[in-house]
């Protein structure tokens, strides 16, 4: 009987470093691996490769940064370059191609349309992008510092912090903003983030049927649509249709990811909480849980007990990244 | 092993080796991606719908065929050792996960996309993702079936069967009610022909397991003692304004078309009551709709699952969705002494095609030959396409369930089989009165609502709370200006809604009907 064998397209085209010095930082992972998309080690023979439920150091480099995960595969910018791991699947080939540091300006949903922000010079190169029909280019106003999308629809951040959302009616939650006002296809700011107490947003976030931005002083605003966020397992968030501050145990927080079913907040002081779905150990508590209703601390031992610390998170649609550093010595 | 059993793994196979080799060859060709139309592409070969998904989706599916199939081949051979059997194991335990999380990504484009523009790939993943996990399911279970290679190892329990078979009865079910069980070389024919393989299998296993079984028995529907339905109505609304009644033997096909073809006024054709209509069905004589007994023989022992809507009426704001087992909804909401109470929870199998799920149950209707008139053209265009044929939905109740005022853009016969309904109908003129709703807060057209409650002006029903009383007062003296005709639908009885017409349905009693949309 002839056995199909699948090549896992796209596995580390960095050469690999020799040297045994120690490295500055470390990527952590967890989750869905279905593509190998966690696996940075070249090591592509495993055919089914499975998910892990356990944040576990995946990559060592000098310069860990723009971790941006895809489906099927993973993009990161290290000392050597982008690298990329998992299945790239020839429709997503011209994108990959562009690195990682192009990503805020580009958006798919799941609806499949397609965002670009043309304003962007290596997406003003990818012609191909544009034939669809599906492609929007965004172009008011630009400049824009992060574009991010949920399943129905989309959210853009400008410099000076104000956000932008648009998309499907039917879930209108998602748009954070009154829709008789503005229509909710058309980009419009979403005014009650505007003039927070803690300064304008810097930094938003997107997945299933959540958003969340980020304020210069460390204050987490959430909203979407609550009823598709409670089936997916986000029923613990309490989403109401308009941004509301949350808050994890008096914490000031530094970064935030939102995954398909899934949030994972950085405070300041260095922890990581993890709310939603567990289905594919994207939480990284453990097999054992489905899901966590509440905020949870995650505990990395490996990253708590060695003068470690966590400098970024990130999360993909069924899993989740941790941005390591080792603590300049005292 | 019983012939069925042998069968279904031959099918369970064939699908796997199927899926593989299309996904491979999807994977091998030079076709891009096409996921911005709803509309299958004309170059896209047969089978190879699920191109559109992207390759990471196929390959991820090509895999799981490749392990089904693998197990499929090899089982039956003894491993050989404990250590490849537990391999075996844990590669069917990582396949039921990715086939779990498959259908997860495909469930999740369902709600991301208007249902009108899902492309059609994404059904066809979800059913042949589907059908790959009915068939590792049903893997498994055959394998815990043979005698246990370790001694000692526990046989499986009666309980742990039935749940195994409840399991994989949920996954072809809600490939056809989620899915539409789409897909033109497996689809709907294979699910179709693996329920009918997977019922006789489980019968003959059960039939030779229990010696006290008679195998010639007659149905237990034969039997009068067999209970039908109850004919209870607990509140039987006046008819005020009749419709015209005539026994469809006096109705040939020419003098319904010549009725189609008057118009009595600006609104076209009137509405009629054909009777004796279902004289010659199955569901009325020999195969009684009327009894639970014989539909539970018809829906794999009620274990088959059907779309519910709970609630008093869709427009309800505690109106929702449930899917059950028909066994469930039949004890929970048509048979249980407290459903016919007026103020207990509606279960309501509403608008469904029914029929096309259960193939047995669709043998036991005729399509009346008035269906294939050509009814009167649309006085507005671009709503409802075309039909090839007609649309044929299911509602099946308990009394009470009510079908608030709308319209539909197809011409309709409703045909009682099983209790009586009252219908009340407005012709298209008196649209202004009756007030239609517009887009809902979540964008959902309902202009083809009215936000009239006939039972709540008419004080059938009692209102739910004190509203602006002077408002609403000004509303009911609008709408009961509006001119109606109305009826009391007994089994039987068809009534043809001309397209256009509003109408208000009530159950009186148990009820179950059939329509037909055509144009």
């Amino acid at each position: 009987m002839t056995r199909v064998v699948y090549t896992l397209r796209g596995i580390d085209d960095s050469s690999s470093a020799n040297t045994q010095r120690p490295r500055n930082m470390e990527l952590y992972a967890t989750g869905l691996n279905a593509w190998g998309q966690l696996s940075f080690d070249g090591n592509g023979t495993d055919q089914d490769p499975d998910d892990t439920s356990l944040f576990t150091c995946v990559l060592r480099d000098d310069d860990i940064s723009g971790v941006t995960p895809f489906q099927s595969f993973t993009l990161v910018h290290t000392s050597s370059g982008t690298r990329k791991t998992g299945f790239i699947p020839r429709e997503e080939a011209a994108l990959s191609a562009l690195g990682s540091t192009a990503f805020p300006h580009l958006a798919r949903a799941a609806n499949g349309i397609l965002v670009v922000d043309d304003t962007h010079p290596a997406l003003q190169a990818v012609s191909n992008l544009r034939s669809t029909k599906l492609t929007q280019l965004f172009r008011t106003p630009p400049p824009i510092r992060q574009l991010v999308a949920y399943d129905t629809g989309f959210a853009a951040l400008s410099p000076s912090g104000n956000v932008w959302t648009w998309g499907d009616e039917r879930y209108g939650g998602c748009l954070g903003r009154d829709l008789s006002q503005s229509r909710a296809e058309t980009p419009s700011i979403v005014t009650d983030l505007l003039y927070l107490p803690t300064g304008p947003i810097t930094k938003i976030a997107a997945g299933g049927y959540v958003l969340a931005a980020l304020t210069a002083g460390h204050d987490l605003y959430v909203w979407g649509h609550a009823g598709r966020a409670t089936v997916a397992g986000l029923g613990g968030l309490e989403l109401g249709d308009v941004p509301e501050p949350v808050v994890i145990e008096d914490h000031d927080i530094a970064d935030i990811a939102v995954g398909e079913a899934h949030v994972i907040a950085l405070t300041t002081t260095g922890e990581v909480f993890v709310i939603g779905s567990n289905s594919n150990g994207q939480l990284g508590l453990g097999a054992e849980v489905s899901s966590a209703d509440s905020w949870t601390k995650v505990s990395v031992d490996a990253v708590d007990s060695h003068n470690k610390e966590v400098v970024a998170v990130t999360a993909g649609p069924r899993n989740s990244f941790l941005v390591v550093r080792n603590k300049p010595d005292c | 092993m019983s012939t069925a059993h042998d069968k279904l793994r031959e099918a369970c196979l064939s699908a796997a080796t199927e899926i593989l080799t299309e996904c491979t060859e999807i994977l091998a060709s030079d076709q891009t991606i096409q996921n911005d139309s709803a509309q299958p592409k004309l170059d896209r070969k047969e089978g190879h719908e699920v191109a559109d998904c992207g390759d990471a989706l196929v390959q991820l599916l090509a895999r799981q065929a490749s392990v089904v199939r693998d197990i499929f081949s090899h089982d039956g051979k003894h491993p050989d050792s404990s250590a490849d059997d537990k391999k075996q194991a844990a590669r069917l335990h990582l396949a039921r996960k990715r086939l779990d999380d498959l259908l997860a990504t495909a469930y999740a484009r369902f709600y991301a996309y208007l249902y009108s523009a899902l492309p059609l790939c994404w059904r066809v993943l979800y059913t042949d993702a589907s059908i790959l996990k009915f068939s590792l399911l049903f893997l498994s279970q055959q394998q815990s079936q043979s005698p246990p290679l370790l001694p000692g190892a526990p046989a499986p329990s009666e309980e742990d069967k039935n749940q195994a078979l409840d399991e994989m009865i949920k996954t072809l079910d809600m490939a056809i009610i989620l899915a539409g069980a789409a897909g033109t070389i497996r689809g709907r024919a294979w699910i179709d022909a693996a329920f009918d393989l997977l019922e006789e299998a489980s019968q003959s296993q059960s039939s030779s397991s229990s010696s006290t079984r008679h195998s010639t028995t007659t149905p237990p529907w034969e039997s009068s003692s067999s209970p039908s339905f109850s004919p209870h109505e607990p509140f039987t609304p006046p008819v005020t304004h009749p419709i015209r009644r005539i026994p469809s033997s006096c109705l040939s096909l020419s003098a319904f078309q010549s009725h189609l073809d008057t118009p009595s006024g600006p609104s076209g054709p009137e509405p009629l009551i054909i009777t004796n209509l279902t004289s010659t069905w199955p569901a009325a004589t020999t195969n009684p709709w009327h009894k639970p007994s014989y539909l539970l023989s018809r829906t794999f022992s009620g274990r088959r699952l059907v779309p519910i809507e709970i609630g008093r009426s869709y427009t309800d704001a505690n109106w929702t969705q449930r899917i059950l087992p028909f066994h469930t909804f039949l004890s929970q909401y048509i048979t249980s002494s407290s459903s016919s109470s007026s103020s207990s929870e509606k279960g309501y199998l509403a608008q469904y095609s029914l029929l096309a799920q259960l193939p047995q149950l669709r043998k036991d209707i005729l399509i009346p030959d008035y269906v294939y008139t050509t009814p009167p053209p649309k006085m507005e265009e671009g709503e409802g396409m075309e039909l090839d044929e007609p649309i044929i939905n299911a509602w099946f109740g308990p009394a009470g369930t009510i079908t608030p005022l709308h319209t539909d853009v197809w011409h309709n016969i409703l045909v009682m089989v099983v209790g009586r309904k009252y219908v009340r109908l407005y012709a298209p003129g008196e649209t202004e009165r009756l007030k239609p709703m517009g887009r809902t807060e979540g964008g959902v057209e309902m202009g083809n609502t009215s936000s009239v409650d006939v039972g709540r002006v008419e004080g059938w029903d009692c209102k739910e709370e004190e509203e602006g009383e002077g408002e609403e007062k000004g509303e009911e003296d609008d709408i009961k200006q509006a001119e109606f005709v109305d009826c009391i639908l007994e089994d039987g009885d068809g009534l043809y809604i001309p397209a256009g017409w509003w109408h208000y349905v009530r159950g009186l009693s148990v009820s179950f009907g059939v329509s037909f949309w055509w144009n």
